[in-house]
């Protein structure tokens, strides 16, 4: 097996004390309105055994002694049953779902705050459709479970039990005649379960499978189009969804066994009591109410069994959902600090790399033995080939993951033990893969944050060119960008992640190919304008146009995990290494013949 | 390509009528049962034998036998025709959304066309399976039934059905107003969706600008509406579904009254009085089913509603009839080409009109946002382009053949996107697969080869989602592989190298001069250096071609190229005069 770089997703179990000792710490909170909805639970499910019992009352004492005001009165009495027994069902759905979505609500909200302090890391090896999945549809899933399956499954394991209390109580005999389908019926059911877990694992799978392929295929639809691979695709498709109906296929017969399984065992136990029953209504120890109220109670033993096993199934999704949601809630978050008084200081920005060396995988070094320090203030350039590890010490100042070797200081301190929140509000970077969220222009800029308003943003962004575009859109800062930014030039879209660092104030800048596929003028008038922002600020500029980093105090170029030369403009140029030969084929082919 | 549920159900009409069948003949015997026990009870208040216990036992038992049978086979026959027609109309929908143009996905956000795939996908399923099956049930039990309980006593009968019509009666009332929750709830709840999902996508930027806790608040305050809206349908819900309950209730207890009268009169006896009594109870699930199918019903259409106004989106970059496999050459003729994104919108392009001559190299320079990336777009037939606009070998760019034209195109786009496959599989994306060999000559081309070999999996390395795992550079050189993979005559760089460092990017280009002889080579770029050697120089400005012409042609005249040059020319003495 080849290894993938995105993590298996878990495997099911079917029930797990903890994960239920830990749903039931999820619906604590709200203890009282459990007990109410358990109380009048109970009171509908025994409600429920009042009526048989009932008919034979009528049937024995009054019908078979003609005795029509006695059974006036049975009949008053059971419309006092029915009306009781509506009240409770609602004040118990209500409840249900009251409990149910109150705590689903929290749950939600603890998980969406839980992976926002999740390591980057995470996020690089966990699709984004799955991590979604696990704070809509799981927990959508357990809100089941809570307001349908777990409590009505006390309700009918009550009933059931009222049940068999009850026909014991009124002719034993003949309730073990009955039950004597029971062992019969636990065989069967535990042999279903099997068979339903696997099925159910298969199912899932198979859901998933679909899902990840719309998701990866609809996100590139573009290249899927452009490279005319529809029909290859369709192809691809068609064999995922017939593995998905035939995954469904296999439980839909499971449980078309199942049904009809059930309702056998439940008349041959109704059989059993006409034949015994019978007998011993020849030797008059059973009246005809009796009997009747027998069969009856029987009938309404085997319906819940029968749902029992649709109920076992929420069970075992919630289970299975459950799992997942803890797994991701147990997820490490990034190592943190806590903030202090003093984590509202301001850095001066002295930034010093000690003998770091770093890997993403295992031990594939992508940084190998960086040191160098970079003063406050101090305007450097990064500048080497691709994938030489640029992005990376970027990740690495932000703290977006920790180093295997070595130590990072920013003022002198271990960059670990800062709160990141004090961190990174210090630091202002713009990354180099763009990411524009599907709001407004305004709301990509100020991330929804409270209390920033577009004059203060209109004031950040004037006279920088960054924001030059915007004026000319119909709607300015409240056009509706699209997903991803769907509906602006690459360009537009680099300069609109750009704006976000201009009402930062950070006090270190970070440009990561911030301008990269913005046209040479543009950026040069962005520049020259960010000068003014760059001062007094230390400022990391990764750049392979080399026109960006005209003016910076220090060039660092990076080869292969390491840094090979440090220095000014004119000490590497003359050093005739690296940076020179870049130097000289970005300006190449000067022809001093074009005159002005 | 259907879009409503009839036409979907339509080819297993014939399943649907057998299910039909295979249930008549389940309720038949279900409710042979109680009339067993009604001659049981009867005989056993009188005289009753041995045998004739034994008979009406096994009677019981082998009716519930057979009934079991047929039950299996009916739900064999319909819960599988539901999966049928899912697949069918998932087939559909995807084959569908391939068709699509770009405009679709400017404007629909991958969460919801998932979502419509799955969630509204599985409710149109419960409709035409678990919902038919209920449906048909109810109707067959309730007639038969019907005419059980005729024949045990009309009067009684009349009476005890009494609630039923007000059960109809609310049923679809509250239908309507659980039909019009669900919506709200369904809306919320994608909501909910989009904001993780955005969230998620995003979440590097909202780390590196501390934007965690705005995040959180405004997750909770869709929860919270969603959470409202879940309470008023549980409100419905807690009226609704113990009162039909109730209601159906009345109808046992009016036997008990009624028929024990009837009884103690003399008119009918205590087994009838059982067996109407289970009759009854037969009644009462399929009723409050109903009120479940019900809603079942209205969430389908829902669903449909907003799956078919996808299929009803007309693909509107198709071949015309006799669009033929044609081979191309690359001849570019572009004549008063003017283009808006929306009819409404302002025209990203205007009156644009070049040439391009096969195996020409040209470049498209111009401002951000200028429409280059907009102009290629339309030779690729992305967007829909009016007709005798752009023509390629001289022939109207519409009356092509959409994969024979796509084929013979290699297209780098600005933006990246990797599959998370193998770096292998996706540099071998449009021709399927390709030998070693194969992949390293063009992984070469690309530059991307050495960096390739650095990885311990080689070609095998699997990439995150969206290539998460590679650099920027590395990821855009993956997808120059990919664009020259299949030999096209025609080769568009959109800034594909705008990651890349000038001396790789030098080793790029060179290498696709010499290995693509005979394409075309159109290349949007910002890198003057790159671009001046090239055949041709297209610059573009504000949606307007404002020069065609040679590096020197070019430079000789003012304009926006020039400014260009001079600029590059002024950090060149600059750096000349530090060297200095
Ligand atoms: N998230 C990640 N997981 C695993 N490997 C990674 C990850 N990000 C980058 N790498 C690897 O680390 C190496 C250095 O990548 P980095 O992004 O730092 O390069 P770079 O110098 O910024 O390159 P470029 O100029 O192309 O952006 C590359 O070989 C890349 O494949
Ligand atoms: N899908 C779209 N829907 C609506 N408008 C769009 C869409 N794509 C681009 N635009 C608009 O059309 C104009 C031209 O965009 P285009 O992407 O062609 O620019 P470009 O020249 O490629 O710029 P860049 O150098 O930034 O890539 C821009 O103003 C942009 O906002
Ligand atoms: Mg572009």
């Amino acid at each position: 097996m080849r290894k993938r770089f995105i993590e298996e997703d878990t495997h099911i179990k079917t029930y797990d004390s903890k994960l239920a000792r830990r749903l039931l710490q999820e619906i604590a909170p709200y203890r009282r309105q459990v007990i109410i909805a358990f109380v009048f639970l109970v009171m509908t499910s025994l409600l429920s055994l009042v009526g048989p019992y009932l008919i034979k009352v009528a049937i024995d004492e009054y019908i078979a002694n003609n005795d029509m005001a006695g059974l006036i009165n049975i009949v008053i009495f059971f419309v006092g049953v029915l009306l009781l027994q509506y009240i409770t069902a609602y004040i118990r759905i209500y409840y249900t779902q009251y409990v149910g979505q109150k705590s689903m609500y929290s749950l939600r909200v603890k998980l969406f705050s839980h992976i926002q302090k999740l390591p980057v890391s995470f996020f690089d090896r966990n699709p984004v459709g799955r991590v979604m999945t696990r704070v809509t549809n799981d927990i959508e899933v357990l809100n089941e479970l809570f307001s349908a399956g777990v409590i009505t499954i006390f309700g009918d394991l009550l009933m059931l039990f009222g049940i068999i209390v009850l026909l014991l109580f009124l002719n034993y005999k003949l309730a073990l005649v009955a039950f004597s389908v029971l062992p019969l019926l636990v065989f069967i059911t535990l042999a279903f379960r099997k068979i339903m877990r696997e099925s159910y694992r298969n199912t899932r799978e198979k859901t998933a499978k679909v899902n990840s392929f719309l998701q990866e295929n609809i996100t590139g639809m573009k290249i899927v189009q452009l490279f005319a691979r529809e029909s290859n695709r369709h192809k691809n498709f068609t064999t995922i969804n017939e593995e998905y109906k035939n995954a469904f296929f296999k439980t839909i017969t499971a449980y078309s066994l199942f049904f009809p399984m059930i309702e056998l065992l439940g008349s041959i136990s109704i059989a059993l009591i006409i034949y015994y029953g019978g007998i011993q209504l020849l030797g008059e120890k059973l009246t005809l109410g009796a009997l009747v109220a027998f069969v009856e109670y029987l009938r309404k033993f085997f319906v819940p069994i029968r749902y029992l096993t649709e109920k076992y199934n929420i069970l075992q999704s919630a289970m299975a959902s459950s799992e997942r949601v803890y797994k991701l809630l147990d997820a490490a978050t990034e190592e943190d600090v806590p903030m202090t008084a003093e984590s509202g200081q301001r850095f001066r920005g002295e930034i010093e790399f000690k003998d770091v060396s770093f890997a993403y995988v295992d031990d594939e070094y992508v940084l190998k033995n960086i040191s160098f320090k970079i003063n406050a203030g101090e305007r450097v350039a990064f500048v080497g080939a691709t994938g030489a590890g640029k992005t990376s010490i970027i990740n690495l100042i932000s703290a977006f993951y920790k180093i295997q070797k070595g130590e990072i200081l920013i003022d002198g301190r271990d960059i670990y033990s800062y709160p990141k929140e004090q961190l990174r509000k210090n630091l202002g970077v713009v990354l180099q893969d763009v990411f524009i969220f599907s709001g407004t222009i305004l709301e990509n800029i100020t991330l929804n944050k409270k209390g920033i308003s577009l004059e203060q943003v209109e004031r950040a962004c004037n006279n920088t060119y960054v924001c030059d575009f915007i004026e000319k859109l119909p709607k300015r800062y409240g056009e509706l960008v699209g997903e991803r930014g769907a509906v602006l030039s690459a360009g537009q879209r680099q300069l609109l992640s750009f704006a976000r660092v201009l009402i930062y104030n950070p006090t270190v800048l970070i440009l990561d190919e911030a301008t990269s596929t913005v046209d040479p003028h543009t950026e040069y008038l962005i520049q020259k304008a960010t000068e003014k922002l760059m001062e007094k600020r230390t400022s990391i500029i990764i750049a392979h146009r080399l026109s960006t980093i005209q003016n910076v105090d220090r060039i660092f170029v990076f080869h292969k995990g390491c840094i090979v030369e440090i220095g000014t403009h004119e000490e590497l140029y003359a050093q005739k290494g690296v940076y020179y030969k870049l130097h000289q084929l970005q300006y190449k082919n000067f022809t001093s013949d074009v005159k002005e | 390509m259907g879009n409503s549920i009839k036409q979907y159900m339509k080819p297993y009409l014939p399943r649907y009528a057998a299910g039909f069948f295979l249930l008549i003949l389940t309720n038949a015997f279900a409710l042979f049962v109680p009339w067993v026990l009604k001659y049981a009870i009867d005989d056993l208040r009188e005289e009753v034998t041995h045998q004739k216990l034994v008979l009406y036992a096994s009677a019981i038992v082998g009716a519930t036998f057979v009934q079991g049978f047929f039950r299996f086979l009916s739900r064999q026959t319909l819960l599988k025709s539901s999966h049928m027609i899912q697949f069918d109309i998932l087939n559909d929908y995807f084959g569908h959304l391939l068709r699509l143009p770009m405009s679709f996905y400017d404007k629909n956000k991958t969460g919801d066309l998932i979502s419509l795939a799955t969630n509204d996908l599985k409710s149109v399923r419960m409709m035409s399976g678990v919902g038919v099956m209920n449906i048909m049930n109810t109707l067959i039990i309730v007639t038969l039934t019907f005419l059980l309980l005729l024949m045990l006593n009309v009067k009684l009968t009349v009476l005890s059905l009494l609630p039923f019509p007000f059960i109809a009666i609310f049923v679809k009332r509250y239908s309507a107003l659980i039909h019009k929750g669900y919506k709200s709830v369904q809306e919320e709840f994608s909501k909910i969706n989009t904001k993780v999902h955005e969230n998620v996508s995003g979440i590097r930027v909202i780390k590196a600008y501390t934007g965690h806790e705005s995040e959180i608040n405004d997750f909770e305050e869709r929860c919270e509406s969603y959470l409202t809206q879940n309470m008023r349908i549980a409100k419905l819900w807690g009226t609704v579904f113990p009162l039909i309950g109730a209601l159906a209730g009345i109808g046992t207890l009016i036997v008990l009254w009624v028929g024990g009268g009837e009884v103690i009169g003399g008119r009918l006896t205590i087994g009838e009085l059982v067996a109407f009594n289970a009759y009854l109870a037969m009644l009462l699930w399929p009723m409050i089913a109903l009120g479940w199918v019900l809603t079942l019903f209205q969430r389908s259409k829902v669903a449909m509603g907003r799956i078919s106004r996808i299929f009803d989106v007309e693909p509107e970059i198709a071949d015309i009839d006799d669009a033929s496999d044609t081979e191309i050459f690359g001849d570019i003729k572009i004549e008063d080409l003017s283009f808006s994104y929306t009819p409404e919108a302002s025209l990203v392009l205007k009156d644009v009109s070049f040439e391009i001559k096969r195996g020409e190299k040209v470049a498209i320079v111009g401002p951000t946002g200028a429409g280059k990336t907009t102009l290629i777009n339309l030779i690729a037939r992305l967007y829909k382009v009016d007709d005798a606009k752009i023509f390629i070998d001289g022939k109207d760019i519409n009356s092509i053949n959409l994969k024979s034209l796509r084929q013979s195109i290699g297209f780098v786009p600005q933006e990246t996107f990797l599959f998370s496959d193998t770096i292998g599989g996706n540099i071998a994306f449009g021709v399927g697969t390709a030998s070693k060999e194969e992949l390293e000559k063009y992984a070469k081309i690309s530059d991307l080869l050495e960096n390739i070999e650095e990885f311990p999996l080689n070609f095998d390395t699997y990439l995150g989602e969206r290539g998460v795992n590679l650099s920027g550079g590395q990821k855009q050189r993956t997808t120059i592989s990919r664009g020259i993979i299949h030999n096209p005559n025609i080769l568009i760089l959109d800034d594909a190298t705008s990651n890349v460092d000038v001396i790789t990017e030098e080793r790029i280009v060179s290498r696709l001069e010499r290995e693509m002889t005979g394409s075309t080579l159109i290349m949007v770029s910002h890198r003057i250096a790159t671009v001046m050697s090239f055949d041709r120089i297209v610059v573009i400005k504000e949606g307007m071609v404002e020069a065609v012409g040679t590096h020197d042609e070019l430079i000789g005249r003012p304009g926006t190229y020039k400014e260009m040059y001079k600029r590059y020319l002024i950090y060149k003495e600059l750096d000349l005069r530090e060297e200095g």
